[in-house]
């Protein structure tokens, strides 16, 4: 019951966070409230008893992403948060589709029965997490740590002042 | 687990549904890039309610979406460094601006 209430509670402060993001018209409010809905997704994910996945959200998402989508909104100019509005029609055809397509998943995941596990969760999410980085997912971990280094790099490069 | 996996799936369909209304609607490409954040965590949230509910035990939803954030900041990383390189050319966030390629 508890947990039917903070899943609600939660879900109502997604939506509503990831509406205001969609539709702000201040970049930097849009980032601010982003900041709060990955806070809730946080939330979401300490309510399905994955605490490492929750603790690395809060470190990646709020403390990385959002400072770095500070500075990117700091180095472009403010003219840049009035956005010409999309034709009515776009806007009409956009919102027909997206909802075409949330109610068509919603239809196929009521449909569908699930076959979920009554087991258990792991309780030390955190070791568990550990040794599977370093047996089973050891291939893509690597690859991941090549790819933040070249995303790293890469990014300096790019967005560098071209000396003449 | 009183919350049926269902619900999990809805919402995160929904959340996934409002992403891709920014990424459709706006023209400002931090905007976008914002909205592709909101989509990647919509998908984030599916993966981990998936392992929770099928493979109690297993945790491998948590390590993919573990894989899928670091990919999203390392994308967020390059995606504004490029933002930030076109702007410098064209004077200009405004992906309707960014037309040179145009044929």
């Amino acid at each position: 019951m508890i947990e039917q209430v903070i899943f609600f509670a939660l879900a109502a402060v997604a939506i509503i966070s990831a509406i205001a993001v969609v539709l702000s018209r201040n970049l930097f409010h849009a980032v601010m409230i982003l900041g709060g809905f990955l806070l809730t997704i946080a939330g979401f994910y300490f309510l399905l008893n994955a605490d490492f996945v929750g603790i690395m959200q809060v470190f990646v998402y709020v403390g990385g992403v959002i400072v770095v989508m500070l500075f990117g909104i700091m180095l472009t100019p403010h003219e840049a948060n009035i956005t010409n509005a999309a034709k009515l029609q776009q806007k009409l055809g956009t919102y027909i589709a997206v909802a075409a397509l949330i109610g068509l998943l919603a239809m196929i995941f009521i449909r569908t029965t699930f076959i979920t596990s009554p087991a258990e969760p792991v309780k030390d999410t955190v070791s568990l997490a550990g040794k599977l980085f370093m047996t089973n997912y050891v291939l893509p971990f690597e690859v991941i740590s090549v790819l933040l280094l070249a995303a790293l790099v890469g990014a300096i490069i790019v967005a560098r002042k071209e000396e003449h | 687990m009183n919350v049926p996996l269902e619900w999990w799936l809805i919402l995160s369909a929904v959340l996934f549904g409002i992403g891709l209304i920014g990424v459709l609607l706006r023209r400002n490409a931090v905007m976008i890039l914002l909205s592709v954040e909101l989509m990647l965590n919509a998908s984030n949230l599916n993966l981990v309610a998936f392992s929770r509910y099928i493979t109690p035990n297993l945790a491998s939803g948590q390590m993919f979406a573990l894989f899928v954030m670091a990919v999203a900041a390392a994308e967020v990383a390059v995606g504004l460094a490029i933002i930030l390189s076109i702007y410098r050319n064209v004077r200009s966030v405004d992906l309707d601006d960014f037309n040179i390629f145009r044929w």
